[in-house]
């Protein structure tokens, strides 16, 4: 029997049996609309989520360091650091470099502090003023010793400073600090800016650690190298940035990012991990969700079933002529799995058809929640709806149909064609 | 087609329920022969058509067609012995009513696989035939008994099969109707050689058969041989 000539036989007695295959459809159409919209929600919830962690920045951030290449330093260049920026989807990178402690001498007043050197230098949180444009001699200085030299936060703002290097400088304080053996070396900057280090200041607002100075990366560049009599340029050349901070412009890219920057060979350090923790909760949960809707579908299952069976009791001499007629087994049993797959793909049909407008209906309705709650606030779909998510939800529709429909048509291809004919 | 039974048991139920519809039955049919099986209600001879038709298997013995043993045939090679090889005409006419008389016509065929437009010209050619060309669209409940019949007559010579099997088919029709579908059936087995089983239980129908076999609880009790002729087919 050809597939087409089964086709046409199935839409004829499903068309003969409107109201059943109606009720049936719908039955099915239930069920994958709760998938659907629930597996969306799941989607929404995730993406909410990412979308909510990636504000706080880290699961953005990517910390390149420089790798031993079979025994072969392998620094972070500025031919490096070019090759980042080129990366998709890098949205900035930021330098760093690790410096000695420094003597900082401003109006007469001096303190040693332990130091670091940065492009740019006004990055992190809390300054309270900075220098436009940026000096490329900048220096970043904490609030206490500017006060301490009987200046502001805006008044130090462009004043030559004076900054010292060497074995006089007390590096006590500060045990990460680098050691340095050697003379004293002075150099001339100005200053960029100034961060709050106070105690009234929040952590986050008073960086990592206070009262440390922060330098141009070019400064620390000219300063380390002036230890080994080299330029800014050429130690940077030599010896590479000691770390490069790369910021991605969507946390979703942060671990492909990675990858990229890793192939390089280069050691790196990001929040993939966390993410693919937030990604692998809210998978659990979909799936979850999923589950709670396949219980309908479940049922829209049985009720197929029940229908089919039905259907065979009331056939059963039809089947019996069929099967004198030269029906084969295989015929019977395609004929009523494609009723029940019809069944399974009208229901699916209007299932997602319906789960589609909810979905668009409940985004908006949520849209205009968030509005009047936080007036200019935006936030991400509630539900997100795939392509795969509708090509799931049908094949689940006409999955669930094809194993209702399975006991009935297994009743007929065993039917004996002599009883089939006998039955009243 | 010739056609022999070589001692085929048919027992229905278990234990002392059970009933012995074939008892140790042997009869041959030869290759183009009418012959009818008369005997009482209960004597066996829907079963005989039955199991010779495949649509039920003997308990033992052979039910051997055309050099094959076909009560040895799994439920597909059976359906597709069923299809090629033999036609089947019901009392109840067995169409089914939502079906247009050439579609039931052509149903056959479409279990065979043939396309659309080859089994309706192929249909409505035997309909026609027969004298149902002005029938092709109607749906069985709106012919006649003996349309019906003649319509279920052109069903089981759709494929050309080798063999008819007959089971009381006039049995619900009045007596100028089952004339004309007897001659309609003895016509054919003379003019497409095919071979004809046919029960009756009316005497009238069964002269038209050139043997007749008398059967009675299970067992064939006479016509082996050839009848001398109670009736000659018109």
């Amino acid at each position: 029997m050809k597939p087409s000539d089964t086709l046409g036989l199935a839409l004829q007695n499903v068309r003969r049996t409107r109201l059943r295959t109606f009720l049936s459809a719908l039955g099915v159409a239930i069920g994958t609309a709760a998938v659907v919209a629930l597996v969306a929600a799941g989607n929404g919830f995730q993406n909410i989520a990412v979308d909510r962690a990636a504000r706080f920045g880290s699961l953005t951030e990517i910390i390149v360091f420089p790798e031993q290449d079979n025994g072969t330093p392998h620094p972070i260049t500025p031919t490096t650091v070019a090759s980042l920026r080129s990366i998709a989807h890098v949205a900035s990178v930021d330098l760093s470099l690790q410096t000695p402690p420094i003597r900082v001498q401003l109006d007469g007043t001096s303190a040693d502090l332990p130091s670091g050197a940065r492009t740019p230098v006004d990055a992190g949180g809390g300054v309270l003023s900075r220098a436009t444009p940026m000096p490329a001699d900048g220096v970043l200085l904490p609030v206490s010793f500017v006060k301490k030299a009987g200046e502001t936060a805006t008044s130090v703002v462009g004043e030559p400073v004076s900054l010292i290097a060497g074995s006089s400088v007390c590096c006590a304080t500060d045990r990460n600090t680098l050691t340095v053996l050697g003379p004293d070396h002075t150099f001339q900057a100005h200053v960029a800016g100034v961060y709050d280090d106070t105690a009234t200041a929040t952590p986050a607002d008073r960086g990592s650690n206070p009262s440390i100075v922060f330098v141009t990366a070019e400064l620390g560049a000219t300063i380390d190298g002036a230890f080994g009599g080299l330029t800014g340029g050429e130690y940077i050349d030599h010896q590479g940035y000691s770390s490069a901070l790369v910021t991605a412009d969507d946390a979703r890219q942060t671990s492909a990012i990675a990858e990229t920057i890793r192939s390089q060979r280069f050691r790196v350090q990001d929040r993939a991990d966390l993410l693919a923790q937030v990604h692998l909760v809210f998978t659990i949960i979909t799936a979850g969700l999923a589950a709670v809707g396949s219980i309908a579908l479940l049922v829209a299952a049985i009720g197929i079933a029940n229908t089919m069976i039905m259907t065979v009791l009331e056939r059963t001499r039809e089947i019996g002529i069929m099967k004198a007629l030269g029906a084969e087994p295989g015929a019977i049993r395609s004929l009523f799995l494609v009723e029940s797959a019809l069944v399974g793909i009208l229901g699916g049909l209007a299932g997602v058809l319906f789960a589609f407008g909810s979905v668009l209906l409940g985004n908006a309705a949520f849209s205009r929640f968030v509005q009047n709650q936080n007036p200019g606030n935006t936030v991400p779909d509630l539900f997100i709806v795939t392509p795969v998510l509708i090509a799931f939800g049908l094949g689940l529709a006409l999955a669930i149909s094809l194993v209702g429909g399975a006991l009935p048509s297994r009743r007929a291809v065993r039917l004996q064609p002599l009883d089939a004919l006998r039955y009243e | 087609m010739a056609t022999s039974l070589e001692s085929v048991t048919r027992v229905y139920g278990q234990g002392s329920s059970s009933v012995k519809a074939l008892a140790d039955v042997s009869l041959r049919v030869g290759d183009a022969e009418f012959v009818a099986v008369m005997g009482p209600s209960g004597s066996g001879k829907s079963t005989l058509l039955n199991v010779i038709g495949a649509l039920d298997r003997p308990n033992r013995g052979r039910v051997v067609v055309d050099g094959q043993d076909i009560a040895r045939l799994d439920a597909r090679a059976a359906a597709r012995y069923r299809r090629r090889s033999v036609g089947f005409i019901f009392q109840s006419f067995n169409l089914l009513p939502r079906l247009t008389v050439l579609e039931n016509v052509a149903l056959p065929l479409m279990f065979e696989g043939v396309g659309q437009r080859e089994r309706i010209r192929r249909a409505a050619a035997v309909l026609t035939e027969i004298g149902m060309a002005d029938r092709l669209g109607h749906r069985p409940p709106t012919l006649s008994g003996g349309e019906k019949q003649r319509a279920a007559i052109a069903r089981a010579l759709i494929a050309n099969p080798d063999l008819l099997l007959a089971d009381e088919p006039t049995g619900n029709l009045d007596s100028n109707t089952a004339t004309t579908v007897m001659r309609l059936i003895a016509d054919l087995n003379r003019s497409r050689g095919q071979t004809v089983l046919l029960i009756t239980h009316d005497l009238q129908v069964a002269s038209y058969a050139r043997r007749v076999v008398r059967m009675r609880d299970g067992r064939v009790i006479d016509g082996e041989s050839e009848k001398e002729g109670v009736h000659e087919a018109v």
